[in-house]
């Protein structure tokens, strides 16, 4: 009887985790389809929202930008990350392996920290120089930057879960230096890749802070054009982004899934 | 000659004799020539400590030793995998010390086999006549080529994962074999598997090569495995080659005590006087071969379980010694016997013919005839 109530309590704080979790979602995606003005009354279906959305040049323009900078940070990122993750897996064994831990700052410093030190940065280069003015350039500097452990992690993690001997079998099985890259590594360590890079994508179209920070007056994001719109208040306009973006990310996340769940195969 | 190689090949039941495996026997084979090799990791372990030897081309060679006595690092430098501190390597008449692994004619079966996972057993099986360049449909019928003369059936057309473990090996071997290098290399290969296993692809290894013709070179710590399969063994100890021989030579006459123990000898015992063709040993004085003769008066007398009698007639010159039954070991195929002689522990092994087994605490007559006393230095 007891332990019936202790599995009903523990039932509960699941379902109750999950209750907080999606229906705030589920909300948002419901009344961006609300033919009224209205964040609180459903009345009809409509699509009428996402017309406006798609009449708003704001919107096109930041979803471009959220887009660009989530496209090119990602594929930057993935290629020094995997080059860091392979170096981290090289060096692993050497007594200054530690220093390796440097790049891991970024996932423990708060964004704001981060974001702010960024732009501090920036500007006085840009006083310096003339470089940097703050930008889509700028953005893509700050999410490689935070992008890269992760990366970096993921391809570390697949490496050290290979058989070290398959590298000697690969050299003593006639591959040069470049066809070990092309033939054995990159294969084997791909939907560790495509994993990186979709986990990538999400972090950046995720990101508000370091992109507030480091953006420049043509340069909103989405999450930046929300945050600015918001301030009038919560429209079903906002709701239809955010529905959207729900959409974008949760597809990201599948993809990232599904190829790494290929990888363990 | 030929009539003696269909005689072999007719005692194989799945030997199939076919116009390619005659060229695959005019392989070319290539000798392994080492000199003065040294290898050192970190300051303090030496890992090679000067090491000469020489392999001839065709040859079942084999590495023996414990761990760490440098037999895998050695193999290491033949493929190139590692760099040796001093010394020269030539194979087949080309010094190759400094040659990287990929450019060398030789190839390797891990011990772990080290198939590669994103790929198919074809792939891996291809793999080695892919990065040397060979077009795809040569390499396709090598593959089945090999696939054939190894009998691997329909293991080409599954996924790395799900082979076991015998099959693995064999995988193994293929992908390393398909490269035709002039020396083939293996690291343990069957440490993996279990007895019953190990023993029936001992002999399908010692087949694949007796085919081609090839140079392997084998490291093991098994000194059974090393026997079975070598034409000749060399026994490592602490980076240094302590003796090269056949087997028979290893281990009926090892060179000194370590190979003795580690070739599973068990019955050594201390010399402390000799003259003429006598020792005194803590068992007590034994009568010698003159041809086992030393200068040195100390050293370790060895003798094989094997060659002792127990209770039997006593040929004239033979050594005679008093013991008792400590221990019996049934092992069907023959019994051991710990026998207590002089207070000192004694093995000894019949064959099981079907005579009277001896009992505990049964005191025998113990013969041994002069030229099976062995005697090793310290």
């Amino acid at each position: 009887m007891r332990k019936r109530t202790l599995a009903r309590g523990l039932a509960g704080i699941w379902w109750g985790t999950l209750f907080f979790l999606y229906v705030p979602l589920f909300v948002i995606v419901l009344f961006s389809f609300n033919s009224a003005n209205s964040t609180a009354v459903f009345e009809n279906f409509s699509l009428a929202w996402y017309r406006r959305l798609f009449d708003n040049e704001q919107i096109i323009n930041a979803f471009g930008n959220s887009l660009v900078l989530a496209v090119s940070s990602s594929i930057i990122a993935l290629v020094i990350g995997c080059l860091i993750g392979y170096g981290m897996y090289r060096h692993r064994h050497r007594k200054l392996g530690w220093l390796i831990a440097l790049i891991y700052l970024p996932i423990v410093l708060p964004d704001i920290v981060f974001g702010i030190s960024e732009m501090a940065f920036f500007v006085q280069i840009h006083a310096w120089t003339g470089l940097l003015e703050p930008g889509l350039g700028t953005m893509i500097i700050a999410h490689v930057t935070f992008q890269i452990p992760f990366v970096a992690l993921i391809v570390y993690s697949r490496f050290v879960g290979l058989d070290p001997t398959l590298f000697e079998a690969a050299k003593d099985l006639y591959a040069s230096p470049i066809k070990r890259v092309v033939h054995f590594m990159v294969p084997t360590i791909k939907p560790a890749l495509i994993s990186a890079f979709f986990l990538s994508f999400t972090l950046s179209i995720d990101d508000f802070v370091i992109s507030f920070f480091t953006a420049g007056p043509e340069s909103a994001t989405l999450p930046i054009y929300i945050w600015s719109a918001i301030k009038k208040g919560v429209t079903p306009e906002i709701n239809a982004i955010a529905t959207l973006m729900i959409g974008a990310v949760a597809m990201a996340a599948i993809f990232s899934m599904l190829f790494n769940r290929q990888g363990r195969r | 000659m030929s009539e003696t190689m269909t005689a072999e090949i007719a005692d194989h039941p799945d030997a199939r004799p076919a116009a390619n495996e005659r060229d695959r026997a005019n392989h070319k084979a290539s000798s392994i020539e080492m000199q003065g090799l040294q290898k050192r990791f970190g300051r303090d372990t030496v890992a090679l400590d000067g090491v000469d030897l020489n392999i001839q081309a065709g040859e079942f060679f084999t590495l023996l030793g414990p761990s760490g006595c440098g037999k895998t690092t050695l193999l290491r430098i033949l493929a190139g995998l590692e760099e040796p501190d001093a010394g020269s390597l030539v194979v087949g008449g080309k010094d190759i010390t400094e040659t990287p692994p990929h450019q060398r004619s030789v190839n390797t079966v891990f011990q772990s086999y080290a198939l590669f996972p994103h790929l198919s057993v074809r792939e891996n099986l291809a793999f080695g006549l892919k990065m040397r360049g060979m077009p795809a449909a040569e390499r396709h019928s090598k593959v089945d080529e090999i696939a054939d003369f190894i009998k691997l059936g329909d293991l080409v057309d599954r996924h790395v994962d799900q082979l076991s473990g015998g099959q693995r090996q064999r995988i193994a071997l293929a992908r390393a074999l398909i490269c035709e290098p002039d020396v083939l290399l293996l690291d343990e290969p069957l440490s993996a598997l279990d007895a019953g296993l190990r023993s029936q692809l001992q002999v399908e290894l010692l087949r694949v090569q007796k085919r081609l013709g090839m140079t392997f070179v084998f490291v093991t710590h098994d000194q059974q495995e090393a026997m079975v399969m070598s034409d000749r063994i060399a026994v490592l100890n602490g980076g240094t080659i302590q003796q090269v021989g056949a087997p028979s030579e290893v281990y009926e006459h090892p060179i000194n005590a370590f190979v003795a123990h580690f070739m599973g000898h068990d019955n050594l015992f201390a010399i402390s006087a000799a003259e003429d063709d006598w020792v005194d040993t803590e068992l007590g004085r034994l009568r010698l071969d003159p041809d086992e003769q030393r200068d040195s008066q100390d050293g370790w007398l060895l003798i094989r379980p094997e060659t002792l009698e127990l209770d039997g007639e006593i040929p004239e010159g033979y050594n005679r010694l008093e013991g008792t039954v400590a221990e019996r070991l049934y092992r069907g195929s023959r019994i051991e016997y710990r026998l207590t002689v002089n207070g000192r522990s004694l093995m000894a092994v019949a064959s099981n013919l079907g005579q009277r087994m001896h009992n505990i605490g049964d005191r025998v007559t113990i013969s041994v005839c002069p030229e099976d006393l062995v005697r090793v230095a310290a």
